[in-house]
């Protein structure tokens, strides 16, 4: 049995980028699963956010790819971008608005901070 | 062994969907089918068979809700278990989906405990779905058995009954035979269905089943009959439709409707009830026509047989009058056959 734990005491920012107790708990604390989709949700998210951040892209469709990044990220315990990308949902319905922009050029950063605590995470055995 | 179909354009909820349904370990479940695309799935779906579908309801292209009517509109997965994956204040979507045909939901982000409890539940009906169909079919399999013995019983029934008639009248087996094949082939030319042609096979026969009841003096007379003898001779088609009325079984009301009027002429000059043009039924136009043309080629103590040339002038001629004009033209048509028919079921001898 692993658990996941970050290798030095977490701060709250950290946490906040990356839950590692939501995929502990969704896999039952199995490390080659929790590896295997961590693999997977860092292309992912990266992807989703080059598409919304992309000049070409209609609201409509960053809505969609707003509403995908919500759900994956949320998912995997990417809390503060799930977070981000469900306010940008909301406010793409009103349009491509300042806010909208505010929130689409906060998402690399959010993105960085999930990297960097992914790194920070270590799997330990438990006993 | 069957499967479980996810369908989900993200990477990172495949996989998880992925990985939790293959540590359930479930019996008779093989590892499951995965499509980032709906149109893949879909065109995997119309020649797979899977015990659930798990569909994500926001995709590009083809979205879920058309991914479960899609689904629904096969027959093969009418039945299917479907859970759809929403967010949940996705309230819309749920209603739409349930309209559709779907079973159940869950929620994003995906709760382990919850999502494993809700693919059991489902998986379960499946499997209530699967034997509720296997003894819906075995039971559909018992009952065309016993309908398929009932009939076979009916048939027999029915020649035993006619072969009763037969020991006391001067008609051959093969006559009996003969009514019910020139029947058949008289009902084809009208345009009636296999199974009002195939009851017409069967009745027939049956239509001088009454003449058990005529005294021998006049059934077996070698002269002529006087005009009292007639009248008790002309019974019988009375006396077959009291032993074959009042059946609940379709074949023998029909013969009961032609014992009664296979002696009505169209013209309104037969008995026993002096009928006229459609009034008399149709089974007893059709058959009015085969007595008589098999009737005037067979051979009688009385009689030789008649030419079929000879026969068939007669039966024309009584068109209008004796015999139902649309009866005589659906004869005419089937002529050929039925003269193969009367040289392949020549008289013989009737077996005691």
């Amino acid at each position: 049995v692993t658990t996941l734990v970050f290798r030095e005491s977490a701060n709250v920012e950290a946490l906040y980028a990356f839950n590692p107790d939501r995929l502990a708990s969704l896999f039952d604390n199995d490390s080659n699963a929790i590896d295997g989709v961590l693999l997977v949700a860092s292309r992912s998210l990266s992807r989703a956010i080059d598409r919304i951040v992309a000049p070409e892209e209609t609201s409509l469709d960053a809505r969609e790819n707003a509403h995908q990044l919500k759900g994956a990220a949320g998912n995997v315990g990417a809390d503060e971008l799930s977070d981000l990308a469900e306010a940008l949902e909301l406010e793409l319905l009103r349009g491509w608005t300042s806010s909208a922009r505010a929130v689409v050029a906060s998402l690399p950063g959010a993105m960085q901070r999930f990297t960097n605590a992914l790194s920070a995470v270590d799997q330990r055995l438990s006993t | 062994m069957t499967a479980i179909l996810v369908v989900d354009d993200s990477d990172v909820e495949r996989a998880i969907y992925v990985h939790i349904l293959e540590t359930l370990h479930l019996p008779g479940i093989t590892t499951p089918v995965a499509f980032a695309e709906s149109t893949k799935a879909l065109a995997w779906s119309e020649s797979n068979d899977f015990d659930l579908a798990i569909v994500d309801y926001n995709m590009p292209e083809i979205n879920g809700l058309e991914v479960i009517s899609a689904l629904r509109v096969n027959p093969a997965h009418r039945e299917t278990p479907i859970v759809m994956v929403t967010s949940a204040t996705e309230h819309d979507v749920r209603y739409r989906a349930l309209e559709l045909g779907a079973n159940d939901f869950v929620t994003k982000p995906i709760d382990r405990i919850e999502f494993i409890a809700r693919v059991q539940n489902m998986l379960a009906l499946s499997r209530s779905y699967r034997k509720l169909a296997d003894r819906a079919a075995s039971l559909s399999d018992e009952v065309a058995r016993a309908t398929a013995g009932i009939i076979r019983r009916e048939r027999e029934t029915v020649f035993r009954l006619t072969r009763a008639a037969e020991f006391r009248d001067n008609e051959t087996g093969a006559h009996i035979l003969r009514m019910g094949l020139f029947c058949a082939e008289i009902a084809v030319e009208l345009g009636m269905s296999q199974d009002e042609c195939d009851m017409m096979l069967m009745a027939a026969p049956m239509h001088d089943v009454g003449k058990v009841a005529t005294p021998d003096a006049i059934l077996l007379k070698p002269g002529q009959l006087s005009p009292e003898e007639w009248v008790i001779m002309r019974q019988h088609t009375l006396q077959g439709y009291e032993i074959l009325k009042e059946s609940e079984s379709s074949l023998l009301q029909l013969a009961a409707d032609i014992a009664l009027s296979h002696h009505e002429r169209f013209d309104g000059s037969g008995y026993p009830n002096g009928l006229v043009g459609e009034a008399i039924p149709l089974a007893g136009r059709i058959c009015a026509v085969s007595d008589v043309f098999d009737a005037l080629t067979s051979k009688r103590p009385y009689k030789d047989a008649w030419s079929i040339d000879q026969a068939v002038a007669t039966v024309l001629a009584g068109s209008a009058k004796h015999f139902d004009p649309a009866v005589i033209t659906a004869f005419r048509s089937a002529l050929p056959r039925i003269v193969e028919l009367k040289i392949r079921n020549a008289d013989l001898p009737v077996a005691m």
